[in-house]
Protein backbone atom coordinates (compact mmCIF):
# COMPACT_ATOMS: atom_id res chain seq x y z
CA UNK A 1 0.00 0.00 0.00
CA UNK A 2 2.77 2.81 0.94
CA UNK A 3 4.73 1.58 -1.63
CA UNK A 4 2.06 2.22 -4.45
CA UNK A 5 0.86 5.59 -2.64
CA UNK A 6 4.69 6.09 -2.87
CA UNK A 7 5.17 5.50 -6.54
CA UNK A 8 1.69 7.29 -7.67
CA UNK A 9 3.29 10.18 -5.97
CA UNK A 10 6.42 10.19 -7.32
CA UNK A 11 5.14 9.64 -10.94
CA UNK A 12 2.78 11.84 -10.57
CA UNK A 13 5.06 14.70 -9.68
CA UNK A 14 7.93 13.47 -12.02
CA UNK A 15 5.80 13.63 -14.92
CA UNK A 16 2.59 15.87 -14.45
CA UNK A 17 2.94 18.30 -11.90
CA UNK A 18 6.49 19.46 -13.18
CA UNK A 19 6.58 20.35 -17.01
CA UNK A 20 8.21 17.76 -17.70
CA UNK A 21 6.57 17.28 -21.11
CA UNK A 22 6.89 20.81 -21.76
CA UNK A 23 10.13 21.24 -21.28
CA UNK A 24 11.07 18.52 -23.75
CA UNK A 25 13.65 17.34 -21.78
CA UNK A 26 14.71 13.77 -20.96
CA UNK A 27 15.90 14.48 -17.28
CA UNK A 28 14.79 13.03 -13.78
CA UNK A 29 15.75 16.36 -12.40
CA UNK A 30 12.60 16.48 -10.81
CA UNK A 31 12.33 13.37 -9.37
CA UNK A 32 15.47 13.27 -7.55
CA UNK A 33 15.11 16.76 -6.17
CA UNK A 34 11.35 16.04 -5.00
CA UNK A 35 11.92 12.33 -3.92
CA UNK A 36 14.03 13.29 -0.52
CA UNK A 37 11.31 15.18 0.55
CA UNK A 38 8.71 12.69 -0.05
CA UNK A 39 10.96 10.60 1.64
CA UNK A 40 10.63 11.78 4.89
CA UNK A 41 7.21 11.14 5.29
CA UNK A 42 7.25 7.54 2.99
CA UNK A 43 9.74 6.24 5.32
CA UNK A 44 8.96 7.03 8.89
CA UNK A 45 5.40 6.08 8.05
CA UNK A 46 7.26 2.33 7.15
CA UNK A 47 9.51 2.04 10.39
CA UNK A 48 6.90 3.43 12.88
CA UNK A 49 6.00 0.58 14.06
CA UNK A 50 8.93 -1.02 13.85
CA UNK A 51 9.58 -0.98 17.77
CA UNK A 52 6.83 0.64 19.07
CA UNK A 53 4.24 -1.83 17.73
CA UNK A 54 6.58 -4.23 19.77
CA UNK A 55 5.98 -2.01 22.84
CA UNK A 56 2.64 -0.87 22.66
CA UNK A 57 1.65 -4.41 21.94
CA UNK A 58 3.88 -5.99 24.99
CA UNK A 59 5.60 -8.73 22.29
CA UNK A 60 8.90 -6.85 23.87
CA UNK A 61 8.60 -8.75 26.78
CA UNK A 62 9.10 -12.31 24.47
CA UNK A 63 11.57 -9.89 22.29
CA UNK A 64 13.79 -8.95 24.97
CA UNK A 65 13.70 -12.47 26.60
CA UNK A 66 14.36 -14.35 23.43
CA UNK A 67 18.21 -15.88 23.26
CA UNK A 68 19.09 -12.92 20.78
CA UNK A 69 20.83 -9.41 21.57
CA UNK A 70 19.18 -6.47 21.45
CA UNK A 71 21.66 -5.12 18.85
CA UNK A 72 20.63 -7.98 16.56
CA UNK A 73 17.30 -7.26 17.06
CA UNK A 74 17.25 -3.69 16.23
CA UNK A 75 19.47 -4.53 13.09
CA UNK A 76 16.77 -6.83 12.08
CA UNK A 77 14.37 -4.33 12.49
CA UNK A 78 16.32 -1.80 10.15
CA UNK A 79 17.17 -4.21 7.35
CA UNK A 80 13.37 -5.18 7.44
CA UNK A 81 12.13 -1.82 6.69
CA UNK A 82 14.96 -0.72 4.17
CA UNK A 83 14.34 -3.58 2.17
CA UNK A 84 11.23 -2.25 1.57
CA UNK A 85 12.51 1.01 1.16
CA UNK A 86 15.10 -0.17 -1.39
CA UNK A 87 12.07 -1.90 -2.90
CA UNK A 88 10.18 1.15 -3.80
CA UNK A 89 13.59 3.05 -5.23
CA UNK A 90 14.23 -0.05 -7.54
CA UNK A 91 10.60 0.31 -8.59
CA UNK A 92 11.39 3.92 -10.01
CA UNK A 93 13.75 2.32 -12.41
CA UNK A 94 10.99 2.56 -14.62
CA UNK A 95 11.20 6.06 -14.74
CA UNK A 96 14.32 6.29 -16.54
CA UNK A 97 13.49 3.40 -18.42
CA UNK A 98 10.04 5.29 -20.06
CA UNK A 99 11.95 8.23 -21.02
CA UNK A 100 14.77 7.06 -22.13
CA UNK A 101 13.56 6.79 -25.73
CA UNK A 102 12.72 9.95 -25.84
CA UNK A 103 16.35 12.01 -25.90
CA UNK A 104 19.68 11.35 -24.64
CA UNK A 105 19.68 10.96 -21.17
CA UNK A 106 22.77 11.82 -18.77
CA UNK A 107 23.17 8.03 -17.24
CA UNK A 108 25.94 9.31 -14.87
CA UNK A 109 23.64 11.89 -13.04
CA UNK A 110 20.90 9.26 -12.78
CA UNK A 111 23.24 6.63 -11.22
CA UNK A 112 24.60 9.17 -8.84
CA UNK A 113 21.58 10.17 -8.29
CA UNK A 114 19.94 6.85 -7.58
CA UNK A 115 23.29 5.87 -5.39
CA UNK A 116 22.18 9.13 -3.49
CA UNK A 117 18.53 8.02 -3.14
CA UNK A 118 19.91 4.39 -1.53
CA UNK A 119 22.06 6.49 1.15
CA UNK A 120 19.12 8.54 2.15
CA UNK A 121 16.62 5.99 2.58
CA UNK A 122 19.21 4.00 4.74
CA UNK A 123 20.03 7.33 6.82
CA UNK A 124 16.15 7.71 6.82
CA UNK A 125 15.11 4.50 8.07
CA UNK A 126 18.09 4.52 11.03
CA UNK A 127 16.14 7.77 12.13
CA UNK A 128 12.97 6.45 12.00
CA UNK A 129 14.00 3.67 13.69
CA UNK A 130 15.18 5.08 16.39
CA UNK A 131 11.64 7.64 16.76
CA UNK A 132 10.18 4.19 17.27
CA UNK A 133 12.65 2.94 19.54
CA UNK A 134 12.35 6.26 21.72
CA UNK A 135 8.16 5.57 22.22
CA UNK A 136 5.33 2.76 22.49
CA UNK A 137 3.04 5.53 20.53
CA UNK A 138 3.29 5.25 16.55
CA UNK A 139 1.82 8.59 15.89
CA UNK A 140 4.39 10.19 18.25
CA UNK A 141 7.00 7.55 16.25
CA UNK A 142 5.60 8.81 13.23
CA UNK A 143 6.48 12.64 13.87
CA UNK A 144 9.50 12.26 15.15
CA UNK A 145 10.59 9.99 12.95
CA UNK A 146 9.35 12.88 10.19
CA UNK A 147 10.73 16.02 11.97
CA UNK A 148 14.06 14.18 12.37
CA UNK A 149 14.39 13.10 8.55
CA UNK A 150 13.15 16.79 7.69
CA UNK A 151 15.45 18.55 9.72
CA UNK A 152 18.41 16.73 8.84
CA UNK A 153 17.81 17.14 5.31
CA UNK A 154 17.40 20.82 5.14
CA UNK A 155 19.48 21.99 7.77
CA UNK A 156 21.76 23.03 5.22
CA UNK A 157 19.52 25.93 4.28
CA UNK A 158 19.84 27.72 7.37
CA UNK A 159 23.47 28.04 6.66
CA UNK A 160 22.84 31.21 4.62
CA UNK A 161 21.44 32.75 8.41
CA UNK A 162 24.92 31.20 10.21
CA UNK A 163 28.02 32.20 10.82
CA UNK A 164 31.08 30.93 11.92
CA UNK A 165 31.33 27.50 13.67
CA UNK A 166 27.36 27.16 13.46
CA UNK A 167 27.07 27.42 9.48
CA UNK A 168 30.21 25.00 9.28
CA UNK A 169 27.72 22.44 11.37
CA UNK A 170 24.43 22.99 9.31
CA UNK A 171 26.57 22.68 6.48
CA UNK A 172 28.40 19.30 7.98
CA UNK A 173 24.96 18.10 8.75
CA UNK A 174 22.94 18.83 5.50
CA UNK A 175 21.92 15.79 3.89
CA UNK A 176 20.41 17.79 0.75
CA UNK A 177 24.27 18.96 0.16
CA UNK A 178 25.75 15.79 0.49
CA UNK A 179 22.94 14.47 -1.91
CA UNK A 180 23.40 17.15 -4.54
CA UNK A 181 27.24 16.55 -4.45
CA UNK A 182 26.44 13.02 -5.22
CA UNK A 183 24.15 13.09 -7.45
CA UNK A 184 26.22 15.78 -9.56
CA UNK A 185 28.23 12.64 -9.94
CA UNK A 186 31.11 13.27 -7.12
CA UNK A 187 30.64 10.48 -4.77
CA UNK A 188 33.15 11.47 -1.67
CA UNK A 189 34.25 8.44 0.75
CA UNK A 190 33.64 11.51 3.28
CA UNK A 191 29.72 11.04 2.46
CA UNK A 192 29.90 7.88 2.24
CA UNK A 193 31.04 7.78 5.74
CA UNK A 194 28.79 10.52 7.13
CA UNK A 195 25.59 8.76 5.69
CA UNK A 196 27.03 4.84 7.34
CA UNK A 197 27.68 6.97 10.58
CA UNK A 198 24.02 8.24 10.82
CA UNK A 199 22.67 5.18 10.63
CA UNK A 200 25.29 3.59 12.76
CA UNK A 201 24.55 6.11 15.54
CA UNK A 202 21.15 5.51 15.02
CA UNK A 203 21.02 2.25 15.71
CA UNK A 204 23.36 2.05 18.37
CA UNK A 205 21.02 4.67 20.38
CA UNK A 206 17.89 2.59 19.30
CA UNK A 207 20.07 -0.88 20.82
CA UNK A 208 20.52 1.50 24.10
CA UNK A 209 17.33 3.01 24.55
CA UNK A 210 15.99 -0.07 24.57
CA UNK A 211 18.90 -1.78 27.18
CA UNK A 212 17.89 1.33 29.48
CA UNK A 213 14.20 0.00 29.81
CA UNK A 214 15.25 -2.76 31.60
CA UNK A 215 16.06 -0.47 34.55
CA UNK A 216 13.05 1.72 34.59
CA UNK B 1 17.20 -24.71 38.75
CA UNK B 2 15.89 -21.07 40.07
CA UNK B 3 17.75 -18.70 42.84
CA UNK B 4 17.08 -15.43 43.52
CA UNK B 5 18.90 -13.75 46.67
CA UNK B 6 16.97 -10.29 47.77
CA UNK B 7 15.92 -9.58 44.89
CA UNK B 8 13.98 -5.67 45.43
CA UNK B 9 12.41 -3.68 42.87
CA UNK B 10 11.67 -0.29 42.97
CA UNK B 11 9.57 1.81 40.25
CA UNK B 12 10.49 5.37 41.29
CA UNK B 13 8.64 5.21 44.82
CA UNK B 14 6.21 2.37 44.58
CA UNK B 15 8.58 -0.82 45.79
CA UNK B 16 7.20 -3.52 44.08
CA UNK B 17 9.62 -6.28 45.22
CA UNK B 18 11.22 -6.46 48.93
CA UNK B 19 14.14 -9.07 49.48
CA UNK B 20 12.54 -11.72 47.56
CA UNK B 21 14.72 -14.63 48.17
CA UNK B 22 13.92 -18.58 47.00
CA UNK B 23 15.53 -21.72 45.51
CA UNK B 24 13.68 -23.76 43.39
CA UNK B 25 15.08 -27.02 42.08
CA UNK B 26 15.25 -29.54 39.16
CA UNK B 27 11.28 -31.18 38.89
CA UNK B 28 9.49 -29.01 41.32
CA UNK B 29 6.46 -27.69 39.73
CA UNK B 30 5.87 -24.13 41.88
CA UNK B 31 2.66 -22.02 42.30
CA UNK B 32 3.28 -18.82 42.81
CA UNK B 33 0.41 -16.96 44.53
CA UNK B 34 -0.38 -13.53 45.66
CA UNK B 35 -3.46 -11.19 45.25
CA UNK B 36 -3.19 -9.11 42.18
CA UNK B 37 -0.14 -6.10 42.41
CA UNK B 38 1.72 -8.55 45.06
CA UNK B 39 4.96 -8.45 42.51
CA UNK B 40 4.23 -12.06 41.17
CA UNK B 41 5.00 -10.51 37.41
CA UNK B 42 7.99 -8.26 38.95
CA UNK B 43 9.74 -11.45 40.22
CA UNK B 44 8.82 -13.04 36.98
CA UNK B 45 10.35 -10.00 34.86
CA UNK B 46 13.54 -10.56 36.73
CA UNK B 47 13.90 -14.15 36.65
CA UNK B 48 13.48 -13.91 32.37
CA UNK B 49 15.78 -10.74 32.53
CA UNK B 50 13.29 -8.66 30.88
CA UNK B 51 13.43 -6.13 33.46
CA UNK B 52 16.67 -5.73 35.96
CA UNK B 53 16.23 -5.80 40.16
CA UNK B 54 16.93 -2.63 42.05
CA UNK B 55 19.14 -4.68 44.17
CA UNK B 56 19.52 -8.69 44.47
CA UNK B 57 20.71 -11.18 42.30
CA UNK B 58 19.11 -14.34 40.32
CA UNK B 59 20.26 -17.41 38.65
CA UNK B 60 18.84 -19.67 36.30
CA UNK B 61 20.67 -22.78 35.22
CA UNK B 62 23.77 -21.73 37.43
CA UNK B 63 24.03 -18.39 35.54
CA UNK B 64 23.39 -15.49 36.68
CA UNK B 65 20.57 -13.34 34.78
CA UNK B 66 22.41 -10.02 34.63
CA UNK B 67 25.30 -11.85 32.48
CA UNK B 68 25.88 -9.90 29.08
CA UNK B 69 26.36 -12.79 27.19
CA UNK B 70 22.89 -13.87 28.36
CA UNK B 71 23.46 -17.60 27.59
CA UNK B 72 20.43 -18.19 30.42
CA UNK B 73 17.89 -17.52 28.23
CA UNK B 74 18.76 -20.44 26.26
CA UNK B 75 17.47 -22.59 29.41
CA UNK B 76 14.29 -20.73 29.88
CA UNK B 77 10.69 -20.95 28.06
CA UNK B 78 8.54 -17.61 29.62
CA UNK B 79 5.02 -16.64 28.98
CA UNK B 80 3.92 -13.19 29.86
CA UNK B 81 0.55 -12.49 31.15
CA UNK B 82 -0.54 -10.69 27.68
CA UNK B 83 1.10 -12.62 24.62
CA UNK B 84 -0.20 -10.89 21.63
CA UNK B 85 2.58 -12.80 19.31
CA UNK B 86 2.20 -11.62 15.91
CA UNK B 87 -1.35 -11.99 14.35
CA UNK B 88 -0.76 -11.67 10.63
CA UNK B 89 1.69 -14.89 10.99
CA UNK B 90 0.13 -18.15 10.86
CA UNK B 91 0.40 -20.24 13.91
CA UNK B 92 3.16 -22.47 11.83
CA UNK B 93 4.76 -19.69 10.41
CA UNK B 94 5.28 -18.36 14.15
CA UNK B 95 6.88 -21.30 15.59
CA UNK B 96 8.86 -22.30 13.12
CA UNK B 97 10.28 -18.69 13.06
CA UNK B 98 10.99 -19.61 17.04
CA UNK B 99 12.53 -22.09 16.04
CA UNK B 100 14.77 -19.93 13.97
CA UNK B 101 15.28 -17.52 16.75
CA UNK B 102 16.17 -20.43 19.32
CA UNK B 103 18.76 -21.70 16.79
CA UNK B 104 16.90 -25.26 16.71
CA UNK B 105 18.93 -26.99 13.89
CA UNK B 106 17.31 -27.27 10.69
CA UNK B 107 16.65 -30.85 10.37
CA UNK B 108 15.18 -31.02 14.02
CA UNK B 109 13.20 -28.14 14.11
CA UNK B 110 10.10 -30.10 12.24
CA UNK B 111 9.96 -32.84 14.81
CA UNK B 112 10.55 -29.69 17.39
CA UNK B 113 7.67 -27.78 16.09
CA UNK B 114 5.06 -31.08 15.63
CA UNK B 115 6.25 -31.89 19.53
CA UNK B 116 5.01 -28.33 20.89
CA UNK B 117 2.16 -28.23 18.54
CA UNK B 118 0.89 -31.99 19.56
CA UNK B 119 1.37 -31.16 23.80
CA UNK B 120 -0.29 -27.21 22.99
CA UNK B 121 -3.38 -29.59 21.08
CA UNK B 122 -2.63 -26.99 17.75
CA UNK B 123 -2.78 -29.41 15.27
CA UNK B 124 -6.34 -28.36 13.96
CA UNK B 125 -5.35 -24.85 13.62
CA UNK B 126 -1.28 -24.71 12.49
CA UNK B 127 -2.72 -22.95 8.70
CA UNK B 128 -4.70 -20.33 10.38
CA UNK B 129 -3.20 -16.53 11.50
CA UNK B 130 -2.70 -16.38 14.35
CA UNK B 131 -5.74 -13.08 14.87
CA UNK B 132 -8.19 -15.38 13.92
CA UNK B 133 -7.51 -18.00 16.96
CA UNK B 134 -10.14 -17.79 20.11
CA UNK B 135 -8.61 -16.52 23.13
CA UNK B 136 -7.55 -20.28 24.64
CA UNK B 137 -5.89 -21.02 21.37
CA UNK B 138 -3.60 -18.13 21.20
CA UNK B 139 -2.27 -18.25 24.84
CA UNK B 140 -1.51 -22.32 23.64
CA UNK B 141 0.42 -20.55 20.96
CA UNK B 142 2.54 -18.61 23.57
CA UNK B 143 2.84 -22.14 25.76
CA UNK B 144 4.05 -23.81 22.41
CA UNK B 145 6.92 -20.97 22.20
CA UNK B 146 7.75 -21.30 25.70
CA UNK B 147 8.36 -24.62 25.25
CA UNK B 148 9.35 -25.72 21.40
CA UNK B 149 13.44 -25.51 22.71
CA UNK B 150 12.46 -27.84 25.62
CA UNK B 151 13.53 -25.53 28.22
CA UNK B 152 15.04 -26.94 31.91
CA UNK B 153 12.98 -23.86 33.00
CA UNK B 154 9.52 -23.10 32.36
CA UNK B 155 7.97 -19.88 33.75
CA UNK B 156 4.71 -18.62 33.16
CA UNK B 157 2.31 -15.68 34.29
CA UNK B 158 -0.85 -16.43 34.76
CA UNK B 159 -1.04 -18.90 32.29
CA UNK B 160 -4.99 -19.96 32.65
CA UNK B 161 -6.33 -16.44 33.70
CA UNK B 162 -9.07 -15.54 31.42
CA UNK B 163 -9.57 -19.35 29.57
CA UNK B 164 -13.04 -21.26 30.01
CA UNK B 165 -12.65 -24.65 32.63
CA UNK B 166 -11.76 -26.70 29.77
CA UNK B 167 -9.03 -24.61 28.41
CA UNK B 168 -7.87 -24.33 31.84
CA UNK B 169 -7.28 -28.38 32.99
CA UNK B 170 -5.39 -28.82 29.14
CA UNK B 171 -3.30 -26.04 30.29
CA UNK B 172 -2.94 -27.69 34.05
CA UNK B 173 -2.14 -31.34 32.51
CA UNK B 174 0.18 -29.40 30.18
CA UNK B 175 1.96 -28.00 33.34
CA UNK B 176 2.34 -31.86 35.75
CA UNK B 177 3.64 -33.34 32.12
CA UNK B 178 6.43 -30.85 31.77
CA UNK B 179 6.58 -30.66 35.91
CA UNK B 180 8.08 -33.93 35.93
CA UNK B 181 11.12 -33.77 34.12
CA UNK B 182 11.98 -30.16 34.64
CA UNK B 183 11.32 -26.86 36.75
CA UNK B 184 7.70 -24.67 36.67
CA UNK B 185 7.36 -21.70 37.93
CA UNK B 186 3.68 -20.45 37.00
CA UNK B 187 1.73 -17.46 38.96
CA UNK B 188 -1.74 -17.40 40.13
CA UNK B 189 -4.36 -16.05 42.03
CA UNK B 190 -6.32 -18.85 42.07
CA UNK B 191 -5.49 -21.29 45.36
CA UNK B 192 -7.76 -24.24 44.00
CA UNK B 193 -5.88 -23.99 40.75
CA UNK B 194 -2.07 -23.54 42.45
CA UNK B 195 -3.25 -26.37 44.71
CA UNK B 196 -3.97 -28.70 41.82
CA UNK B 197 -0.97 -28.70 40.38
CA UNK B 198 1.91 -27.29 42.25
CA UNK B 199 3.77 -29.24 44.45
CA UNK B 200 5.15 -26.47 46.23
CA UNK B 201 3.43 -22.86 47.13
CA UNK B 202 5.59 -19.80 47.32
CA UNK B 203 2.81 -16.54 48.44
CA UNK B 204 3.41 -13.09 47.62
CA UNK B 205 2.45 -10.69 49.40
CA UNK B 206 2.79 -6.46 48.86
CA UNK B 207 6.27 -7.53 47.16
CA UNK B 208 7.79 -9.71 50.45
CA UNK B 209 7.63 -13.60 50.42
CA UNK B 210 4.81 -14.43 52.92
CA UNK B 211 5.32 -18.21 52.78
CA UNK B 212 7.06 -21.58 50.86
CA UNK B 213 6.01 -25.02 51.52
CA UNK B 214 3.99 -27.61 50.08
CA UNK B 215 0.56 -27.11 49.89
CA UNK B 216 -0.86 -29.49 52.28
CA UNK B 217 1.83 -28.21 55.12
CA UNK B 218 0.94 -24.82 54.67
CA UNK B 219 -2.83 -26.04 55.64
CA UNK B 220 -1.46 -27.37 58.41
CA UNK B 221 0.56 -24.59 59.82
CA UNK B 222 -1.81 -21.34 58.71
CA UNK B 223 -5.42 -23.65 58.42
CA UNK B 224 -7.43 -22.58 61.69
CA UNK B 225 -8.50 -25.64 63.71
CA UNK B 226 -12.48 -25.43 62.45
CA UNK B 227 -15.24 -27.56 63.60
CA UNK B 228 -18.83 -28.57 63.95
CA UNK B 229 -20.82 -29.70 66.91
CA UNK B 230 -24.01 -30.55 66.82
CA UNK B 231 -25.96 -31.39 70.14
CA UNK B 232 -29.67 -31.75 71.30
CA UNK B 233 -31.64 -30.70 74.18
CA UNK B 234 -30.89 -27.55 74.78
CA UNK B 235 -31.73 -24.04 73.13
CA UNK B 236 -29.75 -22.52 70.45
CA UNK B 237 -29.65 -19.44 72.35
CA UNK B 238 -28.44 -21.41 75.71
CA UNK B 239 -26.44 -23.07 73.78
CA UNK B 240 -24.66 -20.67 71.81
CA UNK B 241 -23.76 -18.24 74.42
CA UNK B 242 -22.61 -21.05 76.56
CA UNK B 243 -20.20 -22.69 74.21
CA UNK B 244 -18.61 -19.26 72.87
CA UNK B 245 -17.74 -18.72 76.90
CA UNK B 246 -15.65 -21.78 76.78
CA UNK B 247 -11.69 -21.88 77.13
CA UNK B 248 -10.30 -21.79 73.46
CA UNK B 249 -13.40 -20.92 71.37
CA UNK B 250 -11.80 -18.24 69.32
CA UNK B 251 -15.09 -18.12 67.37
CA UNK B 252 -18.43 -19.67 67.43
CA UNK B 253 -21.10 -19.30 64.80
CA UNK B 254 -24.49 -20.69 64.44
CA UNK B 255 -25.53 -22.40 61.51
CA UNK B 256 -28.53 -24.37 60.06
CA UNK B 257 -30.61 -25.02 63.45
CA UNK B 258 -32.50 -27.58 63.04
CA UNK B 259 -36.02 -28.86 64.48
CA UNK B 260 -34.24 -31.19 66.75
CA UNK B 261 -30.73 -30.21 67.19
CA UNK B 262 -28.47 -27.08 67.80
CA UNK B 263 -25.24 -26.66 65.27
CA UNK B 264 -22.70 -24.43 65.89
CA UNK B 265 -19.05 -23.51 63.76
CA UNK B 266 -16.59 -23.27 65.86
CA UNK B 267 -12.87 -22.08 65.61
CA UNK B 268 -10.08 -23.25 68.45
CA UNK B 269 -7.37 -22.45 69.38
CA UNK B 270 -5.40 -25.93 69.08
CA UNK B 271 -6.75 -29.47 68.68
CA UNK B 272 -6.94 -30.52 72.51
CA UNK B 273 -9.88 -27.97 73.40
CA UNK B 274 -11.83 -30.38 71.21
CA UNK B 275 -11.41 -33.18 73.57
CA UNK B 276 -11.98 -31.00 77.09
CA UNK B 277 -15.44 -29.57 75.11
CA UNK B 278 -16.98 -33.07 74.11
CA UNK B 279 -16.22 -33.66 78.08
CA UNK B 280 -18.37 -30.13 79.29
CA UNK B 281 -21.40 -31.19 77.05
CA UNK B 282 -21.87 -34.57 78.38
CA UNK B 283 -22.03 -32.83 81.79
CA UNK B 284 -24.37 -30.38 80.84
CA UNK B 285 -26.15 -33.26 80.24
CA UNK B 286 -26.79 -32.47 76.74
CA UNK B 287 -26.56 -35.03 74.09
CA UNK B 288 -23.42 -35.08 71.32
CA UNK B 289 -24.63 -35.28 68.21
CA UNK B 290 -21.91 -34.63 66.11
CA UNK B 291 -18.27 -33.25 66.06
CA UNK B 292 -16.20 -33.10 62.98
CA UNK B 293 -13.27 -31.31 62.11
CA UNK B 294 -13.44 -29.28 59.06
CA UNK B 295 -9.75 -29.47 57.14
CA UNK B 296 -8.61 -26.08 56.23
CA UNK B 297 -8.43 -25.04 52.54
CA UNK B 298 -5.81 -22.82 51.12
CA UNK B 299 -8.29 -20.02 50.44
CA UNK B 300 -8.00 -19.56 54.42
CA UNK B 301 -4.26 -19.64 54.20
CA UNK B 302 -4.04 -17.09 51.67
CA UNK B 303 -6.46 -14.86 53.63
CA UNK B 304 -4.36 -15.17 56.29
CA UNK B 305 -1.12 -14.91 55.02
CA UNK B 306 -2.21 -11.72 52.69
CA UNK B 307 -4.02 -10.15 55.35
CA UNK B 308 -7.65 -10.69 53.72
CA UNK B 309 -10.66 -10.78 55.60
CA UNK B 310 -10.56 -14.17 57.59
Amino acid sequence: MVISAFLVMTGLYTFVLTPFFVVGKASLVSFFEFTPFLFTLFIPAITMKSIAEERSSGMIEILQTWPISDMSWVLGKFLGAYFLVSFAIVLTFIFPMCIAPFGAIDWGAIIGGYIGLFLLGAAYTALGLFASAWTSNQIIAFTLGFSLCFAFFIVGRSAVFLEGDLRFVAEFLSFEKRLSAISRGVLDTRDLVFFMTIVGVSLGLSTERLHLRRWR
Amino acid sequence: MIKARNLSKSYGPVTALHQASFEIGPSEIVGFLGPNGAGKSTTMKILTGFIAPTAGQAWIANQPVDDPSESFRRHIGYLPETAPLYPEMSVYEFLLFVCRIRQIASTARKSALERASERCGLNDVLNKSIGALSKGYRQRVGLAQAIIHEPSVLILDEPTSGLDPNQVEDIRHLVRQYGQKNTVLFSSHILAEVDAVATRILVIDQGRIVADDAPHALTAQFGHSRYILSVTGVSPDVFLNWVCQQNGVRHCQSIKTGPNDVRVLLSLQDTSIAATLTRSVIDQNWDLQELSREKADLETVFRSLTGGPK
